[in-house]
């Protein structure tokens, strides 16, 4: 690696030390394997690893607590959306099974489709996925969800400055 | 100024999403886009974002099996808040500090450049990488040898001498060992090329085979074995400077090469693959490259907004 920020990471190392067996044995409390709890703690440090203008922290565990708590969300949140991604699989007669690596694949790419258009209610995100992914026009949108064009329109104005607003964030 | 920022770029994607925007809509989109660099960026950052639909555009996955999984139930997220929210700070200070259980230097270990990015990484013995875009590796330096792990994509290594450890590039298909200090190695989807730009480079293709390449020449591979050995052109490195730089090549290689530069999905019909190209085209700017190709070659550019593109014959 470059040397450019050997102290932050210096300065990681140091926490890492003195938190991460605490942050693992906390962490098991909550998850069903001890190795799940250490990628988790090991996916902590890398977060602050790559965000070098936090250091000094004042109270290393509470946000060591707050990060471990976000990725845990996100773990649990991989395994609901895989559980629906199979069943939706399983539910449409033209897919085919994929193989391991297109799932693996496919997971990570739901995840991040996921939290980009989290909080969008149900319709925006089925207009979007049609245009994004089957590249409907909007007639045809309008025709396959029976809505207007009108709402269409709408419903692509919500997605788009959802996901402009992420980029400027 | 940012919502209005925002309001623009929303109102201009709505209307080429339509399907029913005009070649004089398109045309003024651009030129929004171009009139301020800020509209340009904002652009590109929105079309990186949107590059994570690929997976499922690659996969065939309809929009209906998708939405249906994004509907999964948040099943555990509240039982975590409550269980998470108690104590947790007030426990520490008293906990002894433990021996390192997972070595830092692992953690810090992956790099990777996105789309149409590249990147220089100086390594701990002073050699360098240069990762063209959408490149992936890890870095596992230890007392007896230098490994990098190529998981994806293209470097261009500039090996720092060290007479007690070897510097070994592993691939998927491959492991080369480089005798000199300027090699050039790409691996995508199963096809590779090394080129031995300086000093020789040792390759041990997976079937046991094993291939000295000289200085000056270089070779592509596949999981099936190695092609024969050629003069490298000084093509292979011309993206190092970001160009693309092509003589009597196939249309496929051009394609290929523009694919890590370019957000979205990026077609190519077979019937016109084979066709011969030749040229200097500045790698930044994929779509001016392939409006280019249009105006040289027997072929027919379509883009259903910029993200999904197909190249097909005229």
């Amino acid at each position: 690696m470059s040397g450019a920020d050997t102290s932050h990471s210096d300065y990681v190392g140091g926490l890492f030390r003195s938190h991460y067996d605490w942050l693992c044995s906390r962490l098991h409390r909550h998850l069903d394997s001890r190795a799940h709890a250490e990628d988790i703690a090991a996916d902590t440090f890398v977060q602050l690893l790559s965000a070098p203008g936090v250091a000094p922290i004042r109270q290393p565990r509470a946000l060591l607590t707050t990060i471990a708590q976000r990725l845990m969300y996100q773990l649990w949140r991989r395994r609901d959306l895989e559980r629906a991604y199979l069943d939706a699989l399983d539910s449409d007669e033209t897919s085919t099974a994929p193989s391991p690596e297109e799932l693996a694949q496919m997971l990570e790419a739901l995840q991040a489709i996921d939290q980009l258009l989290d909080g969008l209610p149900a319709k925006v995100k089925a207009t979007f996925l049609l245009s994004q992914l089957n590249g409907l026009t909007y007639p045809q949108i309008a025709a396959e969800l029976g809505i207007s064009q009108r709402s269409v329109s709408d419903y692509m104005t919500r997605a788009f400055n959802r996901c402009l607003r992420l980029c400027l964030e | 100024m940012n919502d209005e920022l925002i309001d623009s770029a929303t109102h201009w994607y709505v209307l080429l999403r339509s399907g029913q925007a005009t070649a004089g809509d398109w045309q003024r989109y651009e030129q929004w886009r171009a009139a301020d660099p800020r509209h340009d960026a904002l652009c590109r950052q929105l079309e990186t974002r949107l590059g994570v639909f690929q997976v499922p555009q690659a996969q065939g996955v309809s929009g209906k099996v998708l939405q249906h999984a994004l509907e999964a139930p948040s099943s555990r997220r509240q039982v975590l808040q409550v269980a998470l929210a108690g104590g947790g700070v007030a426990l520490g200070a008293a906990l002894l500090a433990q021996p390192l259980g997972l070595p830092l230097t692992e953690l810090t270990a992956d790099i990777r450049t996105g789309t149409g990015e590249r990147r220089t990484v100086t390594l701990d013995d002073g050699s360098e990488l240069l990762l063209n875009a959408q490149s992936a590796a890890d870095i596992q330096f230890d007392p007896q040898r230098r490994l990098v792990r190529l998981r994806e994509g293209e470097l261009l290594a500039k090996v720092a001498g060290d007479r007690l450890r070897p510097f070994l590039i592993q691939t998927d298909h491959t492991r080369l060992r480089a005798y000199g200090n300027r090699f050039l190695v790409r691996e995508r989807e199963g096809q590779g090329q090394v080129a031995a730009l300086n000093g020789a480079v040792q390759i041990d293709g997976q079937n046991g085979e094993r291939l000295h390449l000289t200085a000056g020449h270089e070779v592509r591979y596949n999981r099936e074995g190695f092609g024969p050995v050629q003069a490298s052109s000084s093509g292979a490195t011309a993206w190092v400077d970001g160009f693309l730089q092509v003589r009597d090549r196939p249309l496929a290689e051009v394609i290929d090469a523009l694919r890590p530069y370019h957000n979205g999905v990026l077609r190519l019909d077979p019937a016109v693959a084979g066709l011969r190209v030749s040229g200097l085209y500045r790698l930044d700017n994929p779509q001016q490259i392939l409006d280019t190709l249009a105006r040289t070659l027997p072929i027919h550019i379509t883009r259903r907004t910029g993200l999904w593109v197909t190249v097909s014959a005229a």
